[in-house]
C-alpha cells in the first residue's frame, strides 16, 4: 500500500470506525427490546414457568445469540463500501468528490491524470481539516417500545405482587427476606448440596417455588406437593447416606458393628438373638472381667449404648416418617402434614446422618413447610372468620387452633423425640449420644402439640421396652440363670462404673442419673418377673 | 504522462478557454452561459444544436469561433429543396472520363447547419450520418471529414409551418442543444454599439492545433466510478422502463436518454473539470452539463404536453431526486 493510500484509508476508516460503533449501537437497541419482550412475557404471558438455573443459563444464551445475530444483521445491514464512505467526507467537506476519485485512482501502477489527483488532494488536505460526518444511528427509536415493554410490564408485576388474584386457590405470600425464603436460598450452599448434580436440581426447583411463592402466583396446594417432593427426595438421600454412614462404621469400628448386629437383628424381630448377643455382651463386660472395668471398657459401654438407643430410634421415626409422608401428598391434610414433618423429619434427618449439611437442608425445607403452611392457616381462619365461621373452627387445613400449636411453642415440654426410649424421661432429659438439642434448632419443633407428643412417645418406647428387653427377661424368667445372672453382673458393673465415674466427673452428671434410671427401671421390670430358681 | 504534464496541460487548457472565451466575448455580447456550453461541446467533440430566434448571434458566433480556431469554416443553408450531394459533395467526370469525387461543403472543421429543420428528412439523414461517421460514403467509397470536425446546427423555433423536426435519433447526435434567448437590457445598450455593428474585431487565433489537443487531454482524464455511476443512474432516471425513474418520468416521458446521452454527459462533465483545473470529474460537472445534454433527449408524451410539463422540468427533478455516489 502507497502512503497516499494508505492516508486516503486512514480518513475512510475513521469514518468506518463510527459506522461499526453505530452497527453495535443498534444490534444492542433490537437486543434490549427483545429481552424485554422477554422479560414480558415471562412475567405477564407464562408466570408459571419456574426459571432454574439451567434456564436462566439457556436464556441468557438465548439472548447472547439474539445480539450476535443482531450484530451481523446490522452489519450487513448498514455496511458500506469504502468509496460510499468517500463520498459522504466529500459531501460534509464540499470536496466535490475529490476524494472518492482519489480513492479510485490510487493504486500502485498510477500515473498522469490518477497521480496528479491523488497528489493535489494530499496537498489539499495539508491545507484544511476533515471533518469526518457523523453516523446516524438507527432503529434508536425501539428503546421507546422496549422501554414501553419493560415498564408496563414492571409495573403489572409489582401491582400482582402487592395485590394477588384470587382463582379459588389458597394464595400464598411469602416475604423475600423471610426465614424460610433464605433457608432455602441456602440449601444450594452446603458442601453436601453442592457434591450432588441431582440434588442442585432440586435445590433450584424449590428455589424457583418459592420465588413463585414470594409473587403469590402459586397456590398453596401446589407448593406443598412440591416441597414434599423435594422433602422425599432429601429423605431419601438422607437413607442412603446413613447406609453409607453404617457401611463405613461397621467398616472401621468393631463396637459400634456389633451394636449394628443388635439392631439388625432386633428390627428383624430376632429377639432370641438379641437376647444371645446381649447376654454374650453382659458376660463380655462383667462376667469375664470383674470390676472395676478399664476406662475403654467403660467407654465401649457408653458408644454401644449410644449406638443402640440412636439406631433403635431412628428405626421408630422411619416408619413415622411413612404416615407422614402420606399425608404430605394429601393437599386435604396440610396442616397434618406439616405437623408431622415438624416431629418427625428433622429428628430422623439428624438420626440417620451425623452430617451438619443434611440437618441445615432439612431445617430448611421444615422452615418451609411450616411457614407455608402458618400462612394457609390464616389464610383459612381469615376466610372463616369472613364466611361467619367460629374462629378455631374445623377447617379444611385444621384451622386456626391447628395453627396456634404451630406458631406457639409450649412451655416447659420435654424434647420428647431426643428422651431416651424406654424411660420415663421426668425433665425431658436428653439422650446421651443422640442428637439432643435439635429441636431447638427448628422454630417448629417447639410448637408441637402435647397429644401429639404423648402419641409419639408410645410408638418410641414401646420397641425398646418391650421387645429385647422381655425377651431377656423372658429368658430370665424362664429360669435361665445365666441370663440372669449376666444381667444383674451387668447392671451392677455399670452401676459401679458410673458412680466412680462420677466421683472422678469423667462423665456428666444428668448423663449419670438417666443410666441410673434405666436400669433401675430395667431391673425392677425383670426382678418382678423372674420367677425364682428352680 | 507524467503528473507534472498533465499539471501543465490542464493548466494550459484552463487559460486556452478562458482566452477563447474572452475572444468570443468580444464577438457575441452577453451569451456567457451559451458560449461557455458550446465550446465545452465542442471540446468533448460533440456536435452543438443551437436553438433560438432570428437574430440572436447564432450564426455570428460559430463563425467566430473558426476564425478564433483559424479553422475553415462551412455553412449550409437548409432549405426544402437542398440535397445530400449539396451536403456531401458528388463525384464528377474529368476530361479524361475518369469520375473525381467533387467535396461537398461538408469538408470543413466547422460546419453551421442554418435552419437545419428546414431540410428535408434524406438530407437530414444525409448531414447526421456524416456527423456520426465522420466519414461521407459516396458511390461505395469513404472519405474521411478533416480533422476536427463539429456541426453546429441551428433551428428556428417559429415559423414551424414548412418544417422537418429532427426524429429523436438524430437529435440524439448532439451532445448539447443550447437555447439562445433574448439578451437583457445591458447587453442590449452594448450590442447596439457603433464599433460592434462595423464588424468583427481583429483578433489573433489560437493555433490550428489548439483544439485538437486540448479534445486529446480531455479524453485521457479519467473518470471515478462513483461519478460515471451517478451519469448511469440520471441517463437510467430519464428512461421511463427503469425503476430508477421518478413517476412523473414513467407518467410523462416517452422517450429517455440513450446511452450516447450518458456518454455525452460524461464527456462534458471531462471537460468542466478541465476548465475548472481539477484532475477529477466530480458529480457536480456532471449535473452541471445535465440539462443540456438531455433536454433534446426527452421525448415526452401527450399527457405531459396535456399538463404543460416541459423536458427541464423533469430534468431538474430528476437532478433533485437521484443522489449521488454509490449505493452503499
Amino acid at each position: 500500500m502507497t502512503p497516499a493510500e494508505a492516508k486516503l484509508d486512514g480518513i475512510v476508516g475513521a469514518l468506518r470506525r463510527k459506522q461499526l460503533l453505530a452497527v453495535a449501537i443498534s444490534a444492542l437497541v433490537e437486543m434490549f427490546l427483545v429481552a424485554a419482550c422477554v422479560y414480558a412475557l415471562l412475567r405477564i404471558g407464562l408466570p408459571n414457568i419456574a426459571l432454574s438455573k439451567p434456564r436462566r443459563i439457556v436464556l441468557a444464551f438465548g439472548l447472547l445469540l439474539v445480539f450476535v445475530a443482531a450484530l451481523l444483521l446490522e452489519h450487513a445491514r448498514q455496511s458500506r463500501s469504502n468509496l460510499f464512505l468517500a463520498k459522504r467526507i466529500d459531501l460534509a467537506n464540499q470536496l466535490d468528490d475529490h476524494l472518492v476519485s482519489a480513492l479510485s485512482f490510487a493504486t500502485p501502477t498510477m500515473a498522469g491524470f490518477e497521480r496528479a489527483c491523488v497528489d493535489s488532494l494530499i496537498m489539499r488536505l495539508q491545507n484544511i481539516r476533515i471533518q469526518i460526518p457523523d453516523v446516524r444511528l438507527e432503529r434508536v427509536w425501539l428503546l421507546v417500545p422496549a422501554f414501553l415493554i419493560a415498564g408496563a410490564t414492571g409495573a403489572v408485576d409489582y401491582r400482582r405482587r402487592q395485590r394477588p388474584q384470587d382463582d379459588g386457590g389458597t394464595r400464598i405470600a411469602l416475604s423475600p427476606g423471610g426465614p424460610a425464603y433464605k433457608a432455602i436460598e441456602s440449601l444450594g450452599k452446603t458442601d453436601a448440596g453442592k457434591a450432588d448434580p441431582a440434588y442442585v436440581k432440586k435445590i433450584e426447583e424449590a428455589r424457583a417455588r418459592l420465588e413463585q411463592i414470594v409473587s403469590s402466583t402459586a397456590t398453596k396446594e401446589s407448593v406443598l406437593k412440591d416441597l414434599s417432593e423435594v422433602r422425599d427426595m432429601i429423605a431419601q438421600q438422607d437413607a442412603a447416606s446413613s447406609n453409607i454412614t453404617e457401611a463405613a462404621l461397621q467398616l472401621g469400628d468393631p463396637k459400634t458393628q456389633r451394636a449394628e448386629h443388635l439392631l439388625s437383628a432386633f428390627r428383624s424381630g430376632q429377639a432370641g438373638a438379641v437376647a444371645e448377643a446381649l447376654r454374650e455382651l453382659a458376660d463380655t463386660l462383667a462376667g469375664n472381667k470383674p470390676p472395676p472395668l478399664t476406662p475403654e471398657e467403660r467407654k465401649e459401654i457408653a458408644d454401644l449404648l449410644a449406638a443402640v438407643g440412636q439406631a433403635t430410634r431412628a428405626a421408630s421415626l422411619m416408619n413415622q416418617l411413612e404416615q407422614v409422608s402420606t399425608n404430605v401428598r394429601d393437599p386435604q391434610n396440610g396442616a397434618q402434614a406439616a405437623r408431622d414433618v415438624s416431629s418427625v423429619a428433622a429428628p430422623l434427618v439428624d438420626a440417620m446422618t451425623r452430617e451438619a449439611a443434611r440437618k441445615q437442608l432439612s431445617n430448611a425445607l421444615n422452615n418451609a413447610l411450616a411457614v407455608v403452611q402458618r400462612q394457609a392457616n390464616v389464610e383459612a381462619a381469615k376466610a372463616n372468620k369472613q364466611a361467619g365461621g367460629t374462629p378455631g373452627a374445623s377447617t379444611r387445613d385444621g384451622g386456626t387452633a391447628v395453627a396456634d400449636k404451630l406458631g406457639k411453642p409450649t412451655p416447659g415440654m420435654p424434647d420428647g423425640e431426643d428422651a431416651v426410649p424406654g424411660t420415663e424421661t421426668p425433665g425431658g432429659n436428653p439422650a446421651p449420644g443422640t442428637g439432643a438439642g435439635t429441636a431447638k434448632e427448628t422454630e417448629w419443633n417447639g410448637g408441637t402439640a402435647e397429644s401429639q407428643m404423648s402419641a409419639d412417645d408410645q410408638r418410641i418406647t414401646a420397641p425398646w421396652t418391650n421387645a429385647p428387653v422381655r425377651t431377656l427377661v423372658s429368658a430370665g424368667a424362664a429360669g435361665d440363670d445365666s441370663a440372669r445372672n449376666a444381667l444383674r453382673a451387668y447392671l451392677k458393673a455399670d452401676k459401679a462404673l458410673l458412680e466412680r465415674e462420677v466421683r472422678r466427673e469423667e462423665i456428666p452428671a444428668e448423663y449419670a442419673q438417666f443410666i441410673q434410671r434405666y436400669f433401675s427401671n430395667i431391673q425392677q421390670d425383670w426382678e418382678s418377673q423372674w420367677k425364682p430358681a428352680k | 504522462m507524467e503528473a507534472g504534464q498533465v499539471e501543465r496541460n490542464v493548466q494550459a487548457f484552463g487559460e486556452v478557454f478562458s482566452s477563447i472565451e474572452g475572444l468570443l466575448g468580444k464577438f457575441i455580447v452577453g451569451q456567457r452561459d451559451t458560449v461557455q456550453s458550446l465550446l465545452v461541446g465542442i471540446l468533448a467533440g460533440g456536435h452543438v444544436l443551437l436553438e433560438g430566434a432570428p437574430g440572436l448571434g447564432k450564426t455570428r458566433l460559430v463563425k467566430a469561433l473558426s476564425e478564433i480556431f483559424s479553422l475553415k469554416f462551412g455553412r449550409i443553408q437548409c432549405t426544402p429543396d437542398l440535397m445530400p450531394v449539396d451536403i456531401l459533395g458528388t463525384n464528377v467526370l474529368t476530361e479524361g472520363g475518369a469520375a473525381r469525387f467533387q467535396p461537398g461543403p461538408v469538408f470543413v472543421n466547422i460546419l453551421l447547419a442554418d435552419e437545419v429543420n428546414r431540410a428535408t428528412p434524406k438530407t437530414q439523414s444525409a448531414l447526421l450520418e456524416a456527423m456520426e461517421e465522420r466519414t461521407v460514403t459516396l458511390y461505395g467509397q469513404s472519405h474521411p471529414l478533416p480533422r476536427p470536425f463539429f456541426v453546429v446546427a441551428t433551428q428556428n423555433p417559429l415559423e414551424m409551418e414548412g418544417t422537418y423536426p429532427l426524429p429523436e435519433a438524430q437529435l440524439d447526435r448532439f451532445i448539447f442543444k443550447l437555447v439562445i434567448d433574448h439578451p437583457p437590457m445591458a447587453d442590449m445598450r452594448a450590442i447596439l454599439d457603433p464599433q460592434l455593428l462595423g464588424g468583427g474585431p481583429n483578433i489573433k487565433p489560437v493555433p490550428g492545433d489548439t483544439l485538437i489537443k486540448m479534445q486529446d487531454t480531455v479524453t485521457r482524464m479519467p473518470v471515478a466510478a462513483p461519478v460515471r455511476d451517478y451519469a448511469i443512474k440520471l441517463y437510467r432516471g430519464t428512461n421511463p422502463q427503469f425503476e430508477e425513474s421518478s413517476p412523473q418520468v414513467k407518467k410523462y416521458v416517452r422517450y429517455g436518454a440513450s446511452p450516447r446521452g450518458a456518454q455525452a454527459l460524461v464527456a462534458a462533465a471531462r471537460v468542466w473539470a478541465m476548465v475548472g483545473g481539477r484532475y477529477h470529474v466530480s458529480s457536480a460537472d456532471v449535473r452541471k452539463t445535465a440539462v443540456a445534454v438531455l433536454r433534446h433527449r426527452l421525448v415526452l408524451n401527450f399527457e405531459a404536453e396535456a399538463d404543460g410539463v416541459t423536458s427541464m422540468q423533469l430534468i431538474e427533478k430528476i437532478l433533485q431526486e437521484i443522489p449521488e455516489g454509490p449505493a452503499r
